[in-house]
C-alpha cells in the first residue's frame, strides 16, 4: 500500500492539504531556530540566579564551640534581638588535642544581612528554659526548639570565624563597650552570683558579670557592669554595699522586714550611693570596696547627676567657660569693691558672651576684668548688652589660648526645655529638667526661674545652658538676689553673633 | 507530494512541498499537519533545554522550609526523597524518586535528544520515541506540584511553612517540559530530509 502510494500519489483518492501562510511570526520568518530559544536563555538566567541566591558568596559560615549541646539540632535558628539571623547547619563532636569528644562544634550559617555578627567579641550561647526565683527566661524554648543566642562584639572588631560559646544560658550584657565595668571587692560573696542586680535607689542600673576569689584568695572579687545610661552615677567616691537577702529586725516596736526586691532575696544584689559632691567619674576597672551594709548617711546622699536623657548626646561637646573676675580699678582688692565673678563663654566668631554685670559696670567708674590670668580694662570693644547678658569682642591676647564654642551651636529657645547647666567641668555640670523651670514673673528679672531647691550658688553665675535635646547653647544662668534664672539668648544678640 | 494523516481527525492528505512561510492544514478539521521540517524540532529543543536547565535547581535547592513548634527544617526534593529512603520508607521513597525525579529527567533528556540531535538512526529514534512516550506517561512532576498545593491548604494553620527558591524553578520546569511535549511533532522523526 505504502509503496503503491509513493509510486503514484497523483492517482490517490486523498484530498490535497490546504496550504496557508504561517500564523506565528517565528514560522513566518521560516527560521529553523525558533524564538523559543529566547525563553530557554531566560530560563537559564533564572536557574543561575536561583542557584546564586542560594550559595551566595559572603554568606558567613562560623563555627562555635560549646561544652554542651543542650539538645540543639541542625536547622535550629540563631536569634539576635528576637529574630532569626541564621541557622545551625551541622553539629558534631569536637576532637581536640585535650582529648577526643570534649565538646561540640556548632556550624552556623548566618544570613548575609547579619554578617556583622561574625566578628571578634561576639558571644554565643544556647538558649534553654531557665526558671529560678530570680528570673524566668527562655520559656519559648520549652515548647519550641532550642536556639542559639548571640550578642555582637564591638563594631570595629575584626571579622572572625571561630567562636567559643558561653555555657550560661543567661543573656550576656549588651552594649558592654559603652557601659562601665568595675570591680567590687568584699570579704564575703554576700550571696552574689552572675546576673545579680546592681541598684541605685532601688532602680536596677547594672548587673554582676562574674564572682570569684581574688588570686590570693584573700577577698571575693565581683565584676560589675553598669549600663551606659547610668555610668555617670559611679564616681570615685561612690560606696557599694550588699543588699542581699532579708533584713529582719526584731525589737520592741515589732518585727521589721527589709528587702529590695524578690530578685535580690534570691539572687543577691548590690546597692550603691554617691556623695552629694560627686567625685571624678570612675574609669573601667576601678576597684571599689563592697561592704555588707550601708552607713546611714549614705542612704541620705542625694547628688544630682545627669543621666540617661538628661545627658548630652554621646560625643557632644560641652562648652568650656572661662572664669572672669571684675573689679573696680584702684579699689583695694581686699575690700572687694565692685567685685563680680562669673563665667564667660568665648565664641568662635571672636566674641565673648557672659553676664552683663561681669562684662560691664557702672558708667562713672573704671573696671578691670581678670580672665585666664590676664587683665583687661572694661568696657571691651563692641560691647552690647540686653536683658542681663552682654556680648563683646574677645581680646586678641586671649583668642589663641581659649577653646571656642562654635557659633553654629548657639540657638534661640522658644520656651523652657530640658537643659544642662555647665561651667565646663564635671563637678560643675547639672541637669535641670523642664519641670523645675518656670517663666519668670518678676518684670526686672526676665527669663526662666529655676526651682530654688536646686543646689545652685553664686559660683554658677554665668554658666552656659545647653539644650539636652541637641547640645546647643541656648542661654546663660544668671544669679541675682540669691535666685537663679536662665536667660535665653535674646534675638538681637543672635544677630550680632552671626 | 507526500501523504500525511491529520493527527487530529485522521484524514489522510496529500501534502505539496511547502515554502518557508507556509503551513499545511487539514481540509476536514483545520488542524495543522505539516510545516517546514526543523521548525518544530527547534521549538521542542528550546523548551526541552530550558526544562533541563531548570530541572537541577528545582530538585537540588530547598523547596520547602517548614517551621513546626520552633523547629526549622529545610529540604529539597532530591534530599527529601533520599531522606525518606534512609528512614526506611523504601517503597514510598523509591516511588517518589522514580516518578518525580528520574522519569521527568529521562523524558526531558530524550525530548532533547530527539529534537536536537538529528544524528540518530531512524530505528534508534523510533525506539527512543517509544521509551519517551512510556516515560512521559509516568513522569509526575506536575502531580508533585499539586501535592504542594494540597499541603499548603491543609497544613496552613498547623505548621508554618514557606516555599524555597526551588519552587520557581520547579514551576517553570514543569511548564517548559509540557511546552516541549506539545511542540514535539513525532512526524518529523520519519521525515526523509531530516536525519
Amino acid at each position: 500500500m505504502d509503496d503503491a502510494n509513493r509510486q503514484d500519489p497523483q492517482d490517490s483518492q486523498f484530498p490535497v492539504a490546504q496550504v496557508q501562510p504561517a500564523r506565528t511570526p517565528g514560522q513566518a520568518v521560516g527560521l529553523v531556530v525558533s524564538r523559543l530559544w529566547i525563553a530557554t536563555l531566560l530560563c537559564l538566567i533564572i536557574a543561575l540566579t536561583l542557584v546564586w541566591l542560594q550559595v551566595r558568596t559572603g554568606v558567613p559560615v562560623i563555627d562555635v564551640h560549646f561544652s554542651q549541646g543542650h539538645g540543639l539540632q541542625p536547622g535550629d535558628p540563631v536569634r539576635f534581638r528576637g529574630i532569626n539571623v541564621g541557622q545551625v547547619s551541622e553539629i558534631e563532636l569536637r576532637v581536640s588535642s585535650n582529648g577526643p569528644l570534649d565538646g561540640v562544634i556548632v556550624r552556623i550559617h548566618l544570613n548575609s544581612a547579619a554578617a556583622a555578627l561574625a566578628r571578634e567579641g561576639s558571644r554565643f550561647w544556647i538558649e534553654r528554659p531557665d526558671i529560678s526565683i530570680g528570673q524566668v527566661r527562655g520559656l519559648d524554648t520549652l515548647m519550641g526548639g532550642r536556639f542559639v543566642g548571640v550578642v555582637p562584639g564591638p563594631p570595629d572588631a575584626e571579622p572572625c570565624q571561630l567562636f567559643y560559646g558561653l555555657d550560661v544560658a543567661s543573656a550576656p550584657v549588651e552594649n558592654i563597650a559603652d557601659g562601665l565595668e568595675i570591680v567590687l571587692e568584699g570579704k564575703k560573696r554576700f550571696g552574689l552570683q552572675n546576673g545579680s542586680p546592681i541598684s541605685y535607689r532601688g532602680v536596677i542600673v547594672g548587673q554582676i558579670l562574674s564572682v570569684g576569689l581574688t588570686n590570693d584568695a584573700a577577698t571575693v572579687e565581683a565584676r560589675a557592669f553598669i549600663q551606659p545610661n547610668y555610668r555617670e552615677l559611679i564616681r570615685e567616691n561612690t560606696r557599694f554595699w550588699s543588699n542581699s537577702g532579708l533584713d529582719v529586725k526584731i525589737g520592741l516596736g515589732g518585727i521589721e522586714l527589709d528587702a529590695e526586691t524578690l530578685a535580690t532575696i534570691a539572687a543577691g544584689g548590690v546597692a550603691f550611693a554617691t556623695p552629694n559632691k560627686p567625685g571624678r567619674r570612675a574609669a573601667t576597672g576601678y576597684r571599689f570596696e563592697l561592704l555588707d551594709s550601708p552607713r546611714t548617711e549614705w542612704i541620705n546622699w542625694q547628688p544630682r547627676i545627669a543621666i540617661g536623657s538628661a545627658t548630652l548626646p554621646s560625643g557632644a561637646a560641652t562648652p568650656r567657660s572661662l572664669l572672669g573676675n571684675r573689679r573696680q580699678r584702684g579699689a583695694m582688692a581686699v575690700l572687694g569693691a565692685g567685685r563680680q565673678r562669673g563665667w564667660l563663654l568665648p565664641l568662635s566668631d571672636g566674641r565673648l558672651l557672659g553676664p552683663a554685670n561681669v562684662l560691664s559696670g557702672k558708667d562713672d567708674k573704671e573696671y578691670l576684668l581678670e580672665v585666664s590670668g590676664q587683665e583687661f580694662s572694661l568696657p571691651l570693644k563692641g560691647l552690647q548688652s540686653a536683658s542681663a547678658l552682654a556680648i563683646c569682642r574677645l581680646p586678641t591676647e586671649l583668642d589663641a589660648e581659649v577653646e571656642n564654642w562654635p557659633v553654629a551651636k548657639v540657638r534661640m529657645a522658644q520656651g523652657p526645655e530640658e537643659v544642662i547647666v555647665t561651667c565646663g567641668s564635671d563637678d560643675m555640670t547639672m541637669p535641670i529638667s523642664v519641670e523645675r523651670l518656670s517663666v519668670s514673673a518678676v518684670p526686672d528679672e526676665p527669663g526662666w526661674s529655676v526651682d530654688p531647691s536646686l543646689p545652685l550658688d553664686d559660683q554658677w553665675h554665668g554658666a552656659s545652658v545647653v539644650a539636652a535635646r541637641d547640645g546647643q547653647v541656648i542661654g546663660i544662668l544668671i544669679r541675682s538676689n540669691d535666685r537663679s534664672r536662665i536667660v535665653p539668648l535674646p534675638a538681637e544678640m543672635m544677630d550680632i553673633g552671626r | 507530494m507526500k501523504l500525511k494523516a491529520c493527527h487530529c481527525c485522521g484524514q489522510i492528505h496529500r501534502v505539496p512541498l511547502l515554502g518557508a512561510q507556509e503551513v499545511a492544514s487539514c481540509t476536514r478539521c483545520g488542524a495543522g499537519i505539516d510545516r517546514l521540517p526543523g521548525q518544530s524540532a527547534s521549538r521542542t529543543a528550546a523548551a526541552a533545554a530550558a526544562a533541563f536547565v531548570l530541572f537541577w535547581p528545582a530538585i537540588l535547592l530547598p523547596i520547602l522550609e517548614i517551621e513546626k513548634f520552633g523547629h526549622h527544617h529545610e529540604s529539597s526534593l532530591l534530599f527529601g526523597t533520599i531522606e525518606l529512603v534512609r528512614q526506611g520508607d523504601w517503597f514510598v521513597g523509591s516511588v517518589v524518586l522514580l516518578f518525580s525525579v528520574v522519569f521527568p529527567l529521562v523524558k526531558i533528556v530524550l525530548l532533547l535528544e530527539l529534537s536536537l540531535l538529528g544524528l540518530l538512526h531512524r530505528q534508534h529514534k523510533a525506539r527512543t520515541y517509544r521509551v519517551m512516550e512510556f516515560v512521559g506517561k509516568w513522569s509526575m512532576m506536575d502531580v508533585m506540584l499539586l501535592a504542594f498545593m494540597v499541603m499548603l491548604v491543609k497544613l496552613g494553620s498547623l505548621v508554618q511553612f514557606h516555599f524555597g527558591p526551588a519552587v520557581w524553578a520547579f514551576v517553570l520546569c514543569v511548564a517548559m517540559s509540557m511546552l516541549a511535549s506539545i511542540c514535539f511533532d513525532p512526524h518529523t522523526i520519519w521525515d526523509d530530509n531530516h536525519g
